[in-house]
């Protein structure tokens, strides 16, 4: 049975990955505390009493949800915008895409514009922050955090060939944007 | 550059963006663990909406876009609020959604608990 400090060592381990994946896909850091905090109350209330080798997935997953759950209400209050617009007669632009594929940010800076300003890391980020949301997310949790396809298929709710794709795209997308990168 | 260089690289990058967590966003964190560790649920969120409230919010989102569209409007715009009304069904229907995936990961840990698959 883990103990308060094992849990207290594992979430001081997480806390910052968790935040940097949660603000990265939520374009700010305020927002990005909120589900990290919510995060560790739904993971020491529901799967503390877990086996230890299986809380990085677990927490993933609970993080992943509330990430989830944000851009959906963001989407919802965007829907309510967007009919409100179309009632008064304006311009509505219909949602073509899936509200849940939350387009790149495009207030993301250029990465090859940082790059070739020799502002390298801030180049990396911007590539990194540019990704579709699934891309950006998955990529983060197989290549930073060291989560197995497997793991990452639960923590992200998807199919193992679902996650290798995604993660094939994210790479693809990185090494273009970042093909003027020096370090 | 190769793969695995353009990795070592990303994940370089990611490492050291952590420095910037600095002063009050890690107070912040730890509070957050600290009160997560005593079972205190946060007070309040940025949004200050529960799951529930905002399913349902999405509900009375499709409820409006339903009504809008029964009321005569000058102007074909079938397209664009089938569009937005898609939408607003999948965002209400997010309790199904998230009950199906948890079916997957029960199951998943009964089989890494070595229980029945």
């Amino acid at each position: 049975m883990a103990s308060r400090g094992d849990l207290d060592a594992f979430l001081a381990e997480v806390e910052a990955r968790a935040t940097r994946m949660a603000a990265l896909a939520m374009g700010n850091l305020d927002d990005a505390l909120d589900i990290v905090q919510d995060a560790m109350f739904s993971f020491v209330r529901h799967y503390a009493d877990k086996p230890q080798e299986q809380w990085r997935p677990l927490f993933y997953r609970v993080l992943q949800n509330g990430i989830r759950d944000a851009l959906r209400r963001r989407s919802v209050r965007r829907a309510v915008v967007q009919v409100l617009d179309w009632w008064r007669g304006g311009e509505a632009e219909p949602p073509g895409e899936d509200p849940l594929e939350r387009l790149a940010d495009p207030a993301a800076r250029d990465p090859a514009e940082l790059a070739a300003a020799g502002q390298g890391m801030d180049a990396l980020l911007a590539a990194v922050a540019k990704l579709p949301a699934r891309q950006q997310q998955t990529f983060l949790l197989r290549a930073w955090e060291g989560l197995d396809t497997a793991e990452t298929a639960l923590a992200m709710g998807l199919t193992e060939g679902s996650v290798k794709t995604h993660y094939s795209r994210a790479l693809a997308a990185l090494r273009e944007k970042l093909k003027d990168y020096a370090p | 550059m190769n793969d695995q260089d353009l990795l070592h690289h990303l994940r370089q990058g990611l490492d050291a963006s952590l420095a910037g967590l600095q002063g009050e966003p890690r107070r912040r964190l730890a509070q957050a663990r600290h009160l997560a560790l005593g079972g205190h649920e946060p007070a309040s969120r940025r949004y200050g909406w529960p799951r529930a409230a905002a399913g349902l919010a999405g509900l009375v989102c499709a409820a409006a876009v339903i009504l809008l569209f029964l009321v005569p409007r000058p102007g074909p715009r079938t397209a664009q609020l089938s569009a937005i009304t898609a939408d607003v069904d999948i965002l209400s229907a997010e309790e199904t959604l998230d009950f199906y995936q948890d079916l997957d990961f029960v199951s998943w840990l009964s089989q890494a608990a070595g229980g029945p698959s």
